[in-house]
């Protein structure tokens, strides 16, 4: 078998081979890059409510939460609380964190819930899980670079030829100009 | 005999599985040290803990929501949270880890930092910005460079 005709099949099976992994890795790519837009690991519910402002400053006891906890219309049960200021008392409860404001009587409501294919594509593409993924993830880039340098032997002959090469240029230039840019 | 011993195995399951510890879901290198430092004698002398190694455990208050990169953890005081921050994807706190308890390691840092404008967080209240005058161009605050965590409940 010729370089030629070898490096054709192994750019073919490195290729099918890639598929699911750079599916992955370019959605979540797509994903991490639009953090400031959106979170793409967590859909965030939030609500608020209004209830009577209090003067009340301070540690707030058992009976005063069980208190705002009813005003709000939630059963007098919590998991745990925290009062980051003597203004502010927040409860958490079920998944959900319940913050009053006392001077203002705002009380605001959030969950966040897990986006089940983002989280995952994510997990995988930050390399969360560690141990094993590290290894599957640097076989995966061998893979592309193989990719990459069994194309290149590809290159067609005849009229075609030029074309190829000028695009293979420009792909080098792509990231060039932001770094004489930006860098 | 053989049905007898398949229960008891049976049954010996259920109760290990029943006093099972609660999941736990570690992060980072995990924890080493075997003592706990209360988050009030960090903050009680915060110089005196500067470059070492330390443990707190506390109440999880809040967690990055984009990246997971820094939590807040509860003292045994009211009004009192330390700072936990770690590198960018090194660790990922999930944002379902609020109003769990964690176990957290890392180095005690002090942070000087300047600011433009005198005061490095804008307080909401406009009536708590301090005069010009009075304004300092440092910020100074502490904080855990977190190591490794366990995160109870996850």
């Amino acid at each position: 078998m010729g370089l030629r005709k070898f490096s054709h099949a192994l750019h073919r099976d490195i290729g099918y081979l890639c598929v699911g992994l750079t599916l992955i890795y370019a959605l979540s790519g797509i994903a991490v890059n639009h953090l400031h837009h959106w979170n793409p690991n967590y859909k965030i519910e939030s609500a608020s409510a209004q209830i009577a402002p209090s003067d009340y400053r301070g540690v707030l006891s058992e009976e005063r939460v069980l208190e705002l906890l009813r005003k709000i219309g939630e059963p007098p049960v919590y998991e745990n609380i925290f009062q980051p200021d003597p203004e502010s008392l927040m409860v958490f409860v079920e998944g959900r964190v319940i913050q009053f404001h006392l001077p203002s009587g705002l009380v605001e409501y959030e969950r966040a819930a897990p986006r089940f294919f983002w989280h995952a594509v994510n997990f995988l593409h930050l390399n969360h899980p560690k141990k094993a993924w590290t290894w599957i993830a640097d076989l995966y880039a061998v893979g592309l670079i193989l990719l990459a340098l069994t194309g290149l032997l590809l290159l067609p002959r005849g009229r075609m030829r030029p074309r190829c090469i000028f695009l293979t240029l420009a792909g080098f230039l792509i990231p060039l100009i932001p770094l004489l840019l930006y860098y | 005999m053989k049905t007898l011993s398949v229960h008891t195995l049976l049954v010996l399951l259920c109760i290990s599985l029943w006093a099972a510890p609660v999941s736990a879901q570690s992060f980072g290198q995990g924890l080493s040290l075997t003592e706990t430092t209360p988050v009030s004698v960090l903050l009680d002398d915060p110089d005196a803990y500067v470059g070492q190694t330390v443990q707190i455990k506390g109440l999880v208050v809040e967690v990055c929501a984009l990246r997971g990169c820094w939590m807040n953890i509860a003292g045994e005081r009211p009004f009192e949270s330390v700072h936990v921050k770690v590198d960018d994807y090194d660790m990922v706190f999930p944002l379902t880890a609020r109003g769990k308890t964690a176990v957290v390691e890392g180095v005690w840092q002090k942070i000087v930092r300047e600011n433009q404008f005198g005061f490095a967080r804008t307080p909401l209240d406009p009536n708590k910005i301090p005069d010009p005058a009075d304004r300092s161009t440092t910020d100074t605050f502490y904080q855990l460079r977190g190591l490794g965590a366990v995160v109870e409940g996850l």
